[in-house]
């Protein structure tokens, strides 16, 4: 599906989250909202399933308002992934997965098959299916975080900084895992993150915002050769220092000295 | 200890019997609490501006005594099962709504996001989600309630709502330990077992939830399925009467009369026959509103009750240090017949006058009012059981003797018995007390059958003095302590019926009463 946002802005009283942004994801492709904290990426995806209700603009979805559909609807047909997973404590892990397809009415026994099959997708082992979250590992909970984001086969999935709460070297597997994922490749999937490197392994088109405003969008490496203005330039310098500081074999020295 | 086994054995039926009552009050004002306490609590989580308003009315209820509740809903609602259960769901009330607030506004926000984004309706989020998490703290406002209320409960004996409270007040006033405990013991297991019960609800009951509070609602009301198998005429007795020799025991030994008896508090009864919530009480004879309310006293035509010639009981050496003290009391001798003992009755209970007032307008009728003047040099404690009779004598003997005599009176009112208020007596704690021969005899004496039997023996003419001197002796003789002279009037103990049912059903004495009871 499509997914076109025009002129969207957000504002609490005075004060503008999410001023006058418009950006497109084709079907199939991965957009990354890429920021600082409180720059309106997560505002923005919210709006998407409208969690939040926009103020002004509008999002089209195969260029219908999403808006004509009833809200419940709506959220059923996109998955949504979040930090720290968001997995109901209290649901086992076949519950969890469960619940979109539950929603939907589907029969038990092709909740149960489908809930399989997710589990194997995503390389679960089946006697977690009556484990609670508690008695998962970071990993792993991401994973069912996913699998129940895609119970119900949406064409959009919605992802806000899915592996924030994951060490690194965890993070970078499963993030690999993802991209590989032949189930994820043909949604439609906005994704929110602070990280570059994880912007450039999953995006096809990067929104780097600031302040609520979009400062460049694009394909990943035209924001990189191309910088549309100096915020955007400053912003990946930063990131390349960081990275530089990490790959520094004297690490905690400065760049330069 | 093998005292309370033997009672617990004897009273198996009446014990059960209240047991399931208190259970069932208990259950019943909680389910209430529920049905109206969860879904304000849940309420105030969507309007959280009225949460503070909501919590802090709840939370006023609470800090009122529970008695003082009781004392208020009783002019709304009456006497019976009606008050003590909206005090009992009055008490619920904030546990539950205060928990159902705390646990759903303690659920993770990032959780409740997560269910509104998969699409679930506001009453999924709800009923999927947030009570299920909610359910541990709510469970624990569920506790909290349970158990405070099956303390609450026994209070409700007081209203002729029954429970395990008829055991434990009676128990009290009768200075009874056995009936005290077969009371207590129970009550305590019971809030144990609530408590314990619940707590393994909290711990397994989380996504059975419904479940749990449908069997609860459920169960709560069968207490109020009618129970069968009582007899036609209900009787309202108060505790004392219930215990005592001569009170429904003597009249079950004179006559063999068998009622249906629910103890209720004294002060209640003649409210609890006037609305209909009892047929038959156990009233005094110089009770003031037998006549506004329509009452028939039956004639006692076996003589199951003594004589009860009122007098003042005081410490033997308060008299001998005051000498003063007894001409005082003295001056009251005779002054009090049935008729204005009565009349003086009715203006507290049915004019609702102070029993100070109404004790300064007869001494200056009588003559005897003198104002209080000059230092004083001594104190004397006054005491009085807890009915009208008693406070409008001792309020009378304040003043007679602060205006005789250069005394201080210092008044400790409202014993909950006889018992209570003579133990008092013997140990000093008061000095004086109204009261009568006949309660003296049984109550306080309780001599052996032979000396009770050539008592009961004399002829109506000279039994009440023959009584009257044998107790003035032997109370002088064991405890050191004297019967002035009588005050005139026979306070005796009497059933009551309305006269409508009197009329209607052909009963003049307490013989036509054990008739038609068995019927």
């Amino acid at each position: 599906m499509r997914l076109s946002i025009q002129h969207l802005t957000k504002k609490y009283g005075n004060r503008t989250v999410v001023n006058n942004l418009s950006v497109t994801v084709g079907a199939g492709e991965t957009l990354v909202l890429l920021g600082t904290s409180g720059c309106g990426k997560t505002t923005t995806l919210r709006m998407i399933n409208r969690l939040i209700e926009p103020s002004s603009g509008q999002i089209l979805g195969n260029d219908i308002d999403i808006r004509q559909q009833d809200v419940q609807t709506l959220r059923r047909s996109m998955g949504y992934v979040m930090q720290e997973s968001g997995l109901f404590p209290h649901y086992t892990v076949a519950q969890n997965i469960a619940v979109v397809p539950r929603l939907l009415g589907w029969e038990p026994a092709r909740i149960m098959a489908r809930t399989l099959e997710l589990m194997a997708m995503l390389r679960l082992p089946d006697n977690l299916l009556n484990h609670y979250p508690a008695q998962l590992s970071g990993g792993q909970r991401q994973r069912v975080g996913l699998a129940r984001a895609l119970a119900a086969d949406p064409p959009i999935v919605l992802m806000d900084e899915p592996f924030g709460a994951l060490d690194p070297i965890t993070r970078a597997g499963i993030r690999q895992e993802f991209a590989q994922l032949e189930a994820l490749r043909s949604k439609t999937i906005v994704l929110v993150t602070h990280d570059v490197a994880e912007a450039f392994a999953l995006a096809d088109q990067i929104c780097l915002m600031d302040a609520g405003v979009v400062q460049q969008y694009g394909k990943p490496h035209d924001l990189l050769d191309h910088p549309a203005n100096a915020f955007v330039q400053h912003f990946f310098d930063l990131a390349r220092q960081s990275a530089w500081l990490i790959s520094s074999p004297s690490s905690g020295s400065k760049p330069g000295n | 200890m093998a005292d309370f086994f033997t009672f617990v054995r004897e009273q198996a039926g009446q014990l059960t019997n209240q047991i399931l009552t208190h259970i069932g009050l208990t259950l019943a004002s909680l389910a209430m609490a529920l049905a109206v306490g969860m879904p304000l609590g849940i309420f105030i989580t969507r309007q959280r501006r009225l949460a503070a308003v909501v919590l802090g009315g709840a939370g006023v209820l609470q800090t009122v005594p529970s008695i003082a509740l009781l004392g208020v809903l009783i002019p709304l609602l009456g006497i019976g099962a009606g008050p003590a259960l909206a005090v009992l769901f009055l008490y619920a009330l904030l546990p539950i709504i205060r928990n159902t607030y705390v646990g759903i506004t303690g659920v993770n926000p990032a959780i409740r996001e997560a269910a509104q984004a998969m699409g679930m309706t506001d009453w999924q989020v709800l009923t999927r989600v947030e009570l299920p998490l909610a359910w541990p703290v709510l469970l624990a406002g569920i506790r909290t309630a349970a158990v405070i209320n099956v303390g609450v409960a026994t209070l409700a004996a007081y209203v002729a709502a029954g429970g395990l409270g008829e055991f434990i007040f009676g128990g009290i006033a009768l200075n009874n330990t056995n009936m005290m405990l077969a009371g207590a013991i129970p009550a305590a297991l019971l809030a144990v077992g609530f408590d314990q019960g619940l707590g393994w609800l909290q711990r397994h009951g989380q996504n059975r939830g419904g479940t749990v509070l449908g069997i609860v609602l459920a169960v709560s009301l069968l207490a109020f399925i009618p129970q069968t198998g009582q007899t036609r005429l209900q009787a309202g007795f108060a505790h004392e009467f219930i215990g005592r020799a001569d009170g429904y025991p003597g009249l079950q030994k004179t006559y063999g009369l068998k009622l249906s008896v629910r103890l209720i508090d004294q002060s209640l009864m003649y409210e609890a026959i006037r609305s209909g919530a009892v047929d038959v009480i156990s009233g005094y004879s110089t009770e003031g509103r037998i006549k506004a309310f329509n009452l028939r006293v039956l004639t006692d035509d076996r003589h199951a009750f003594p004589p009860y010639a009122a007098a003042p009981v005081v410490r033997q050496v308060v008299l001998t240090q005051y000498p003063t003290l007894q001409p005082t009391l003295n001056l009251l001798a005779g002054k009090l017949t049935d008729s204005v003992m009565t009349e003086l009755n009715y203006r507290a209970d049915y004019l609702h006058q102070s029993p100070e007032q109404i004790a300064r307008a007869f001494l200056q009728q009588a003559g005897l009012y003198q104002p209080v003047s000059g230092p004083r040099t001594g104190q004397v404690v006054l005491g009085s059981k807890v009915f009208t009779e008693q406070y409008i004598l001792s309020a009378m003997y304040k003043l007679l003797i602060e205006g005789h005599t250069s005394l201080r009176v210092v008044a400790k009112t409202g014993f909950g018995g006889t018992q209570l208020c003579f133990s008092a007596l013997r140990t000093g704690a008061i000095d004086l007390y109204p009261e009568y021969s006949g309660t003296g005899l049984l109550v306080i004496l309780q001599p052996s059958p032979p000396i009770l039997d050539s008592l009961n023996a004399l002829p109506s003419t000279t039994r009440p003095d023959a009584i009257f001197s044998y107790v003035q002796q032997q109370f002088s003789h064991r405890y050191g302590v004297a019967w002035l002279q009588p005050l005139g009037f026979n306070n005796a103990y009497c059933l009551m019926l309305r006269q409508v049912d009197a009329r209607q059903l052909h009963i003049q004495t307490i013989s036509d009463l054990t008739v038609a009871a068995r019927h």
